[in-house]
């Protein structure tokens, strides 16, 4: 497709937009980030930009790709022995949807399927979702020997993540994180108060401390594992300067925040306009740092950075139904471990675990260039539209919190960009 | 908008400016840079195109097995392959496709006919090809094959479908190859064939003859250590090694190149380096900024006028049709090749000069292409320059060619310093394009010594026709004439599009230079006639007027 192609299926091909170190363009396709003087950003035209948007229009990003899955979840079990208030699991039973735990046979049937398809030059990623994986460590360690040794046999390189609560982890458990490269998200929401407000035992206690015994160790010898803190923000607490300080004191050197969108606790119109003074006071404060010199802790600036300074971006916010799949407990194949039971989700039918046509379907009705209002957004292709899960949250004002969010990270990236162009080395690709 | 008003800042975008900018590939890239004697060479492992032998399969030779490496069930149904095919492949793709090993062969294998092979056979039974790949690489292209596939604890499934052709008809890579697959891994130079082919096999890699490593304090000019000496000579140490006898005697044996492998040296400059090498540099004394400009058009100037005399020189050449007859032929079809080769590189820079020009032109108008021929071919440092000059290819033509051609003399001293000021001014992208225009001079260079040496062998001009030199308003011109300025045009346009809205302009000016029916037909139309080809500036376009040094 050409520039002027461009600009009349995207009303907005590129935009001009001011940091603390000058005046840039941002090429949506490619999120190709340009310096410009002042007065040339006056007459700038779609001309002048050719070489950038005929390299974005290359890119391909208004197909959508057919790809085999490169790494799929694990809902090993259906339990959980904490209460969350917002847990979108429903304690792991996906409201009705999901029940039981995972066998050992349908582990390996759904490791052998990943094998026999995936794209043998990347690496695939075998995660553990739940309810809460280690209520069933017998089923991990079983999985994760199995597609060690089926991978090797293979020639393929795998990896593990999993998602845990942190309450049941025990030094078994963490021989065998540390000794697989593994990405270990533990949920906690720090401080103290606000943890054992939200993440309860069934009999209503708090966890913080139990977390904390459980993953400390693994905090100071982590082996192979890399080790995020998640923490679940609700509208009632948006202190997320005091919510991070709470898990870095705590050992946690990745830390990130995600608000609730959906159900008890979320998030309003109304509460917005917080969240995104919130996240920019963190995000000015880990600026200030990493220009001193210093590494920042906060995961969500610290991945916006490097996937601009990559260059990232895609027509869809995450790879469900393309290049990720979950499994359910009974074997099934979905778009996405927030979706398993429901149909519209399903990517299989009787005869095969992912059918091409309904991966096919799936992404093109969730292109970010067919749905409305992201379709001429200028921000289409950085955040894709968001999880699509939560797309009937999509309001101007939670859009406009995430424009908002992504306009910081842009003057931050240009300010970093020339001022600590090492801080993007050998990482800098990995986001 | 020129270039210096928009700076990419992140990766993508800075993928962007150099994917426009990019000046043709480095030299090292080229047919004429490649390992070994034949094409494609050393290159490619062989193997890459027989690992698609059976349609939607890719296999891989592991050891005496012949292993599963992808299924295209995909394009097999596209296709509309057999149901039974497709139902076998799928059976494959499905249980996990790099379990699978091929047990058996059956097909027509040159040489050995209608065979059927298991491939544990196959290196271990005389009177079989004696290893998988070669039996693979010896069935007919289309004619059926019949494979068995097998993974434990399956049923064996067995395949047929006509052998793949490897080539479409129309001579390119099949579209089954990725792009990238043939290369993907180089063919392995045994040690032993390292020792035993000399003489230019390894054409670029293996030097037979190198001055030799200087030891610490010695001179470079020292006559003890500039004699020419054996590269794989065996003793390594001590005095100055000797000269080479013709037996090449002294050579390392079989035996011991394996185990001595590592004890080559690298040769850079004719000479082997054990310490740390810094290239010289070619850059010389960086122009004022308003003399950037009329230089690069000065150039381009250069480039045309030089191209034009080639071409001139190469059709004076005794070139008849057919299988050469003698080494005066041979020489001088060699000659003629190599003449048009180096034009046709020429006419490249004279592209690459263009697009630095482009990115310097600040409006308002659209860009002047520089499409004028030198006043004059620039002298040696700073002595007056010559005219341009139509001649056949006689001994002192050649050795005027080999003086323009000289590293940091005429030519290569006028990039020298457009070099240093793109250098100075920190434009990289530009700074690349001059060093591969200066570096693909230096392979005329190289060149043009060579063809004194083929055309040397012979004592007169036997090599030459006997052309007489028209007057440039002789009417046998009239055709070369016309086809010469219809590319000057298509040029024009081209260059003042640039890119790709450009390339369709480019492309025709391609094909009206090659072929019966472009200059190139002229040219061998006038030569056939007696008549040597000469170019003139068109006279009714300023545009095309010529251009006098800065």
């Amino acid at each position: 497709m050409n520039a002027s192609e461009a600009t009349s299926a995207d009303p907005t091909g590129w935009r001009t937009f001011r940091s603390r170190v000058g005046t840039h363009v941002l090429v949506l396709r490619g999120s190709q980030i340009l310096d410009v003087d002042p007065a040339t950003a006056d007459a700038l035209d779609d001309a002048a930009l050719a070489e950038y948007l005929d390299h974005g229009a290359d890119l391909g990003l208004s197909a959508v790709p057919a790809v085999a899955p490169q790494s799929i979840s694990l809902n090993v079990t259906s339990a959980c022995n904490l209460a969350c208030s917002y847990c979108y699991a429903d304690r792991g039973r996906f409201g009705g949807a999901q029940g039981g735990a995972m066998g050992p046979r349908a582990a390996e049937e759904a490791i052998e399927k990943l094998l026999a398809s995936c794209d043998r030059r990347a690496p695939v990623t075998i995660g553990f979702m739940g309810g809460e994986p280690f209520l069933h460590p017998a089923l991990l360690a079983h999985v994760v020997d199995y597609a060690s040794r089926r991978a090797g046999e293979v020639g393929q390189r795998v990896g593990f993540s999993v998602t845990t609560n942190g309450t049941r982890l025990t030094p078994a458990d963490l021989d065998l994180v540390r000794s697989h490269p593994f990405a270990v998200t533990v949920s906690i929401d720090g401080g103290r108060a606000t943890h054992d407000r939200l993440r309860l035992t069934v009999n209503g206690e708090g966890t913080w401390d139990e977390v904390l015994a459980n993953v400390g160790p693994l905090l100071a010898e982590p082996g192979y594992a890399s080790v995020t803190a998640r923490a679940t923000v609700w509208r009632d607490d948006l202190d997320l300067v005091g919510r991070h300080a709470a898990l870095t004191a705590v050992g946690f050197t990745s830390i990130g925040f995600s608000p609730v969108r959906l159900g008890w606790g979320a998030l309003r119109d109304e509460d917005w306009p917080r969240w995104t003074a919130a996240s920019i006071a963190l995000g000015e404060q880990e600026l200030a740092a990493v220009r001193a010199g210093a590494e920042t802790t906060f995961d969500n600036f610290a991945v916006a950075l490097r996937r601009l300074h990559a260059g990232s971006s895609s027509p869809f916010p995450c790879g469900a139904g393309g290049g990720y799949a979950s499994v359910s407990t009974d074997g099934q194949w979905y778009a996405c471990h927030r979706a398993v039971g429901s149909p519209e989700y399903a990517l299989g039918d009787a005869t095969t675990h992912v059918d091409p046509a309904r991966q096919l379907r799936f992404l093109t009705e969730r292109h970010v260039e067919r749905v409305e209002p992201c379709r001429s957004c200028w921000a289409r292709y950085l955040c894709s539209g968001g999880c699509h899960q939560e797309a009937s949250t999509r309001t101007d004002a939670a859009c406009d919190a995430i424009r908002s969010w992504l306009e910081f990270c842009l003057d931050a990236y240009c300010v970093l960009s020339s001022e600590r162009p090492d801080w993007f080395g050998p990482r800098a690709g990995g986001a | 908008m020129p270039a210096d008003k928009l700076q990419p800042r992140n990766r993508t975008a800075r993928l962007a400016q150099s994917r426009a900018r990019a000046a043709g590939n480095p030299v090292t890239t080229e047919l004429e840079s490649g390992v070994g004697n034949c094409f494609p060479g050393l290159e490619m492992d062989l193997r890459n195109l027989d690992r698609r032998f059976f349609p939607y399969l890719a296999v891989d030779f592991v050891g005496r097995t012949i292993v599963v490496a992808e299924v295209d069930v995909d394009r097999a149904v596209q296709d509309g392959a057999p149901a039974a095919l497709v139902g076998a492949l799928r059976r494959i793709a499905g249980d996990t496709p790099q379990a699978w090993q091929l047990t058996n062969l059956d097909g027509d294998f040159a040489g050995f006919g209608q065979q059927s092979y298991p491939v544990t056979s196959l290196g271990t039974t005389p009177g079989r090809p004696p290893d998988a790949w070669t039996a693979v690489r010896l069935l007919r292209p289309g004619a059926p094959v019949l494979i068995t596939a097998q993974r434990q604890g399956a049923q064996p499934i067995t395949l047929t479908a006509p052998r793949a052709s490897y080539l479409t008809d129309d001579g390119a890579f099949a579209e089954m190859f990725a792009p990238g697959e043939l290369t993907q891994s180089l063919c392995s130079p045994w040690t032993h064939d390292f020792r035993d082919c000399g003489c230019f096999y390894w054409a670029s890699n293996h030097p037979d003859i190198v001055a030799p490593a200087l030891p610490a304090g010695v001179d470079a000019d020292d006559p003890d250590w500039t004699t020419p000496t054996l590269w794989q000579r065996a003793t390594r140490t001590g005095g100055p090694p000797p000269a080479p006898d013709p037996q090449h005697s002294g050579e390392m044996a079989h035996i011991e190149i394996n185990s001595r492998w590592q004890e080559l040296d690298v040769v850079l400059d004719g000479r082997e380096q054990r310490d740390p090498y810094e290239p010289g540099s070619v850059a010389g004394t960086p122009l004022a900024p308003e003399l950037l400009e009329p230089t690069l058009r000065y150039a381009a100037g250069v480039e045309l006028a030089v191209m034009l005399e080639y071409l001139a020189a190469a059709f004076s050449l005794r070139n008849p049709p057919g299988a050469p007859t003698s080494e005066v032929h041979r020489d001088a079809r060699a000659a003629q090749a190599e003449l048009l080769r180096v034009a046709t590189s020429e006419m490249r820079h004279l592209r690459h000069v263009n697009d630095l020009l482009f990115d310097l032109h600040q409006g308002p108008g659209p860009f002047q292409p520089a499409l004028g021929v030198a006043t004059e071919v620039p002298g040696t440092a700073g002595a007056p320059g010559r005219p341009i000059v139509f001649a056949p290819l006689t001994p002192p033509v050649l050795a005027e060619f080999v003086r323009v051609e000289a590293p940091s003399l005429t030519v290569d001293a006028l990039y020298s310093s457009i070099l240093a000021t793109y250098q100075r001014d920190g434009q990289e992208m530009h700074a690349a394009t001059v060093l591969a225009v200066m570096a693909e001079g230096a392979d005329h260079y190289d060149t043009f010594r060579t063809v004194q040496e083929w055309l040397g062998r012979h004592a007169g001009t036997p090599y030459l026709l006997d052309l007489r030199t028209p007057p440039a308003d002789d009417p046998a011109l009239g055709p070369l004439q016309q086809r010469y300025e219809d590319v000057l045009n298509r040029l024009h346009r081209g260059y003042q599009l640039r890119g790709t809205a450009g390339a369709a302009d480019i492309a025709a000016a391609r094909l009206a230079m090659l072929g019966p029916t472009g200059v190139q037909g002229a040219c061998e139309q006038l030569a056939r006639d007696g008549v040597l080809p000469v170019f003139t500036v068109p006279t009714d376009a300023a545009r095309f007027a010529p251009v006098p040094p800065p």
